[in-house]
Formats: C-alpha cells, structure tokens, sequence
C-alpha cells in the first residue's frame, strides 16, 4: 500500500490535445509521505514552492500559471523521490 | 434512537435504490468525525466491489460511543453493514476494533457470515484513520497514505483495493433508516447522535440525543461542575467553544464540529494545561511520516508548554500564530489540521486566561505538578432514551 508514482500516467509525458486543454489548470501536489525535505523544487520553482522552518515546501494552492509550467515540470522531474507532483 | 433498539432488517426485502435516496433525504453524515454525506460515498464505492470497512475503533480517546454500538445497537450495526454491503455488493466486510472490543465485533462478524472478519488495530491516533484502516486490512502497515484519489476508487496506486470505510454508528443508523421508512415514519423525529460527556462532569459517558438538544442541557444532565469555562466539541482534533458559546448551541448547529461526538468539559482546572497536555499527546501520535506533522505538532506543543511562564510567554505566543497556520492542511492525513484547528480555537477562547499567565497569574493549587495527560476513558454509561 505504498505510493507508487510509476503507477500513475506521466503528466510530463503527457502530450498533444490534452495537454493543452490542461494547461492553466494544472496543480502542483506534494506527497507528503514520500518528500524528505531536499528541498530542489523550492529552487527549481521558488515561484509557488517555499520551504517551512523544517525545510519542507509549502506550495502555493491553485493552477500553475501557464508562463511557470515548464518550471513546474522541471521541479516535478527533478525531486529525487518524486514527492512533488503536477497534476 | 439506535441505543437498545431491536428491530431487525429484513433483508431480503430491502431495495438499495430506495436506501440510497432514503440517506440523501435524511442527509446522512459520517459520524466518525470528518462528516463526509454517506450517501455520496456509498454511491462513489458503486459498481467497484470494494472491501466495506466498518471503523469501530473509537479512534478518539475519550470517546466511546463505537464500543456503545458494537454492545447496545448491535442488530443494527449487522443489519446495516449488511444493508452496505449488498448496496456496494462488498467482495468482505471487515470490522476494525481495537484490542479491547474484539469479542463484541466478532459476534457481529458472526452474524453477517463467512464474508466477514474482524480486524485488531493497533492502539494508535492515527491507526484508525480511514486510510490507515484501508492499508492494515489489506495486508499493510496500520498507517495513514497518500491517497489522491478517493479510497472508494483505490486511492492513488491502481493496484489497491477500493475500499469504503463507514463509522459503526453511521452504519447503524443507515439500518434504522431503513427501519424507520418500512414503517412510514421516515423523518417524523429529528435525527439523534451518539454523544460522549467527558471531562469536569460527575457522570461522564454516552448518551443518545436528538440533533435539537443543546451543548448546556447535555452538560447539565450529566452532573456540570460550577466553574464552566469552556467545552471541546469533536475530538482532541476539535474546537473549543466557550461556555457561553457553546451552551445555547444545539447539536445540529455545532454540524461538522460535533466530529466523532465528544464533549469534554473544561472545569476550574488551568486550561493552558489541559491544552498543553492535548497537544503532547497528538505530537507524540503523529506517524511521523510527513515532515510538517513529524516535526511541526512537537515544535507546536513545545511552544504551547511555553505559555504558561511570564518570561516565555510573548515568544512563545508569537511563534504559535506563526507556525499553526503553517502546519495546517500539510499531511497525508488530517491529523495536523486537527491539533492546529484545538490548538487555534483555544487561544481564541483562553486568551484572556493565558494573558493572567503572562503576568504570573494563574493561581491553580497544583500548578507545579507535571499536568496529567487526560487520557483516563469515561466509565460506559447509558441514559434511557429521551
């Protein structure tokens, strides 16, 4: 009963149409259970993702604006144990 | 009224569309603290041949209303999960009780047959928690997971069962209902609540009331101390109210703050202790899986402990505001959201108490002794039904 982010469809690899018609509404979500707290999406996207006094993200609630989505896919690809999630 | 009603289901002659719009009528919610409309979860657990939890862990310390449905409405809470289980068309239904009801709910799974089981959780906070309970049964740790999806849709990996986890006193009144329409007295009284009395009262325990009885009445029949300062309606994870608050307010106007049913009243002992002493215990209950919870309640608690010294006290206060606010809503489960919303309710309502501390004035007999942590139960009590 683990989380498992293989299991899900790749937001990143998801292309074409529907991409577009998610742009603009797209979340960034943490894991909570699985984020250790390294703390690279509040460089990669500093943005919508600052860190608490423990150094674990607070994410800005609401759509990714569509100008940030690159960086936001960029801080969801680079998270060592994939814990940020743009859905 | 469930308590001592022995009316039984005849269950083949239910029909669960009519059950299904009977719930949505009476607008049935989750007893079991967070107050989600059973209607609505039942029919998102439709057509995916779930497991059917029936939570009666009485997850909330003081509270003890589940033990009073598995011994005094256990008909009910037989015939109801039946009653689910066919709607849902459940592949097993698990009954989850801690250690101490294990022989009570094995007569229920004995009643619905060889498709049922009982399940011992482990004596934790947060091992009763609805995702908690749906990954021990399935063979998993006893503890809270990250589920983006709905449990009824599996929660987040695709291979994980669907699963629909209903409070023991919501499954029996789902029965009673039921009961209730067979005999066309569908709505002809107002819905009741298992209500359990605890703290400064002289005779804390369960009671059964309809949603019109106000918080003062309850009190004051269960024996109300004659300093009253406060009450904490819900659970640990609930809100304090005021005395002068909370004592007109009926149970349907407290809504989703009745939670799982406790009323804990707060006598002429120091507060900031009572609180403080809350806290401690949901910190050290934490699962400690997720960063803002793990490290946040014990900073929290740590913070609050502070108060009650004049020289520590306008710090310590400045970081609370600071750092409630940032815990809440930062868990896989909502256990921080739960401290944060008692620990922020009771500096609403013990302000002017914890400003006496600031100045050296709180005058409590025992005040040096290390504060008890309020974790006694109540001794089961049931009253006639009013």
């Amino acid at each position: 009963m683990t989380f498992t982010p293989a299991d899900q469809p790749d937001p990143v690899a998801t292309r074409g149409k529907r991409r577009e018609k998610l742009a603009g509404r797209r979340e960034l979500v943490v894991d909570r259970i699985a984020c250790t707290g390294h703390g690279l999406c509040a460089s990669w996207l500093p943005e919508r993702v600052r860190l608490d006094e423990w150094g674990y993200p607070v994410v800005t609630v609401g759509p990714v604006p569509v100008e940030l989505l690159a960086h936001a896919r960029r801080a969801a690809a680079e998270c060592p144990v994939r814990a940020l999630l743009l859905r | 009224m469930i308590v001592n009603d022995s009316r039984r289901v005849d269950l083949a002659r239910t029909d669960p569309r009519a059950v299904l719009g009977l719930l949505h009528a009476a607008n049935l919610r989750g007893h079991g603290g967070a107050g989600f409309p059973t209607a609505t979860k039942i029919e998102s657990a439709q057509g995916r041949r779930p497991r059917l939890i029936v939570n009666a862990c009485d997850g909330e310390p003081l509270v003890h209303k589940d033990i009073t449905v598995l011994r005094h409405a256990a008909g009910l809470l037989a015939d109801g999960a039946a009653l689910v289980a066919s709607m849902v068309q459940a592949f097993e239904v698990v009954i989850a009780v801690h250690t101490t009801a294990v022989l009570d709910a094995e007569r229920i799974a004995a009643q619905l047959g060889p498709s049922a089981r009982v399940l011992t959780v482990p004596d934790r906070y947060v091992a009763s928690e609805g995702s908690a309970l749906a990954s021990l049964a399935a063979g998993g740790r006893a503890r809270p997971f990250t589920h983006l999806l709905p449990l009824t849709h599996g929660g987040l990996s695709r291979g994980n069962v669907a699963t629909l986890v209903l409070n023991a006193e919501t499954v029996a009144r789902v029965a009673a209902l039921w009961l209730d329409a067979a005999e066309g007295r569908a709505g002809s009284a107002p819905p009741a609540r298992l209500v359990t009395l605890a703290g400064a009262v002289r005779r804390p325990g369960v009671v059964e009331a309809t949603v019109d009885t106000r918080v003062g009445a309850l009190v004051e029949a269960a024996g109300a101390p004659t300093t009253r300062r406060a009450v904490l309606v819900g659970g640990y994870g609930g809100r304090w109210l005021s005395w002068a608050d909370a004592a007109p307010t009926s149970l349907a106007d407290l809504g989703p703050d009745l939670g799982a049913g406790l009323i804990m009243v707060q006598g002429a002992d120091c507060p900031l202790r009572v609180v403080g002493s809350i806290l401690a215990y949901l910190a050290a209950q934490s699962a400690g899986q997720c960063g803002p919870c793990a490290f946040g309640l014990p900073a929290i608690a740590a913070d609050w402990a502070e108060l009650a010294h004049p020289a520590t006290a306008p710090a310590a206060h400045q970081r609370l505001r600071r750092r409630l606010p940032v815990v809440e809503g930062r868990g896989a489960c909502s256990h921080p959201d739960g401290a944060v919303r008692m620990a922020s309710s009771a500096l609403a309502v013990f302000g002017a108490h914890g400003r006496g501390h600031a100045h050296g004035r709180c005058h409590h007999p025992d005040d040096e002794a290390t504060p008890p942590i309020v974790l006694d139960h109540p001794r089961l009590r049931l009253e006639p039904a009013r």
